[in-house]
């Protein structure tokens, strides 16, 4: 009784759209006329065709800007805040995780701004401020060299503050006796860090680099909003390509492959860190 | 020991994380407080006046695109917690036959990506009829909710010790007062957690509801702004206006709420 409610939404609205997702990933279909089943081609066009081949590419590149480097850059700064221990850790916690609570169409929106050839306020404009660079610069979001990097920038300010507070808690149960009998034995910065602060805080580092990538497997409304996957084919990421194959070119079996695809490298990904992170234990 | 350099250093740092984190913020508020300026583009200095608010609440439609939004957001809210308490204490407690699967089904469901599913979801609504309603933004969104939450109720319930409901059950409460009386107040805090982080996602979302609603009428505040940015491109203060707006009912929740909406961050490596 209690669980039947739970069992029917999963069953009617999670389930069975699954299967006939699976379903329209075999065929050739227009959303109107009549479907043709047409095997596993739009799978291998995930690879073969250039724009999907591409975005698969350009996910991955998003991929670093998504995880590794706010990872990377949390991990120095929780290292940091536990050698120094500084006053106000919890404001900074506070300001750090607010850009996960705005509105990402909101993100997008100010962010483009920012990234505007010139203006007052503007990447650019404090730029030339500084002395560097002329007072009309880079199109950041439109020039086919930086589009991608500069929406990974968005995206590693979005996710730093997620890594962090991901990170903090785990750093903060180590046992400073630890670093006391380190440091009597002449261990140094680097080798603190790497002896000791990476490999206790494994369990950690795996759950911000997986929590952090899927959230890059999912970046379709800040791309939408902010490129729309342009220049060209530049930002283009899985997920915009099935919003535009379905709804607006009516191909929905290559979109419907895209999200089978996509839903694995969920799974691979989830799945494969922790499998990495277990061994590594034993 | 610690040199004062170091702690100067780290200082320094942690406090340009915070300007570089904020900076962005402060353009938006600051450019929605001063439309004055007028030449289009961020603004810091000039009048403080709420007329680009006014603007984009009436002329832009927030409030038709806000209270959208409310309707929606509160709806998936309230059914996804009550669905989803019932089910996280049937498997974790009352276990009937098939609970475990419900929870794998939960747990699957939780990690597919609304881009996966969406293309399912509008074809069978467009068959139905209830693209363009307030349901088909509502009900995926609520399934998904459901989903993270059998999973999430199924853990705190969990830990709640047997003899606090099997000494409730001698006393000749029924299953349901158990649940609604006695276990739900002990599992407070994550049921917090659950409408705080349910919130922010149904919030958020924008796919679901680009997808399914081409209703002007019918749009959400996430909508309403990307096609307001479209429509009036260099109208910098009323869309900053707008984009506050946006933010500012799960910023309010975040400030009196960090600890539920932090606590929540750790189910999205899950799997225990």
């Amino acid at each position: 009784m209690f669980l039947a409610p739970a069992a029917l939404f999963i069953g009617v609205l999670i389930i069975y759209p699954l299967a006939r997702a699976a379903q329209y990933s075999l065929q050739e279909w227009d959303g109107i006329g009549l479907a043709r089943y047409v095997g596993v081609t739009n799978y291998t066009q995930i690879l073969t065709d250039p724009v999907e081949r591409g975005s698969l590419a350009n996910l991955g590149i998003l991929l670093i800007f998504y995880a590794l480097i706010p990872t990377a850059l949390a991990l120095m700064t929780v290292s940091m805040m536990r050698r120094t221990r500084p006053r106000g850790m919890g404001f900074f916690r506070a300001v750090y995780f607010l850009p996960q609570v705005i509105v990402t169409v909101v993100v997008a929106i100010v962010w483009t701004w920012l990234l505007a050839p010139s203006g007052t306020g503007t990447v650019n404009g404090l730029l030339h401020a500084v002395g560097l660079g002329a007072s009309t610069g880079t199109p950041w979001l439109g020039s086919f060299n930086t589009a991608l990097p500069a929406v990974g920038v968005i995206a590693a300010w979005l996710d730093f503050g997620l890594c962090f507070v991901l990170l903090l808690p785990g750093i903060q149960r180590i046992a400073p006796d630890i670093y006391d009998a380190a440091r009597v034995d002449g261990a140094g910065l680097l080798r603190e860090f790497f002896s000791i602060t990476v490999p206790m805080l494994r369990r950690d580092i795996g759950a911000a680099l997986t929590i952090s990538a899927v959230a890059a497997l999912q970046s379709f409304t800040l791309i939408y909003q902010a490129t729309n996957g342009g220049p060209g084919y530049t930002t283009m990421v899985p997920g915009l390509l099935i919003y535009r194959d379905a709804f607006q070119l009516g191909e929905v079996g290559p979109a419907s492959a895209l999200g089978i695809a996509m839903s694995v490298l969920i799974f691979a990904i989830t799945f494969g860190i922790r499998a990495l992170i277990e061994r590594n234990a034993t | 020991m610690l040199s004062r350099t170091e702690r100067t250093v780290c200082m320094a740092v942690l406090i340009m994380a915070a300007v570089v984190t904020l900076y962005p913020m402060v353009v938006l508020v600051t450019t929605a407080l001063t439309p004055g300026n007028g030449s289009g583009g961020i603004s810091f200095g000039g009048h403080l006046s709420f007329s680009a608010f006014s603007y984009a609440w009436r002329s832009g439609n927030f409030s038709t695109y806000m209270l959208n939004t409310a309707i929606v957001t509160v709806s998936v809210v309230a059914i996804s917690a009550v669905i989803a308490i019932m089910a996280g204490y049937a498997i974790a407690l009352a276990k009937p036959p098939g609970a475990r699967w419900v929870l794998y089904a939960a747990v699957f469901g939780f990690m597919l990506p609304v881009e996966a599913l969406i293309v399912p979801w509008y074809y069978q609504f467009l068959k139905v009829g209830i693209t363009n309603t307030y349901w088909s933004m509502i009900l995926p969104q609520a399934a998904q909710s459901i989903a993270f939450g059998t999973y999430w109720m199924y853990v705190a319930f969990r830990s709640i010790p047997k003899s606090l409901s099997e000494s409730a059950r001698i006393d000749g409460a029924s299953p349901t007062s158990l649940l609604w009386r006695i276990l739900v107040p002990n599992v407070a805090p994550a049921v917090k957690t659950m409408a705080a982080l349910v919130f922010l996602w149904t919030w958020n979302s924008f796919l679901l509801p680009l997808v399914m609603v081409s209703n002007q009428s019918l749009y959400t505040v996430t909508i309403g702004l990307s096609t307001f940015q479209g429509a009036h491109f260099n109208n910098f203060s009323a869309l900053a206006a707008g984009s506050c707006l946006a933010a500012l009912p799960v910023v309010v929740i975040y400030l009196f709420a960090q600890r539920s909406f932090i606590a929540g961050i750790f189910a999205g490596s899950l799997v225990e």
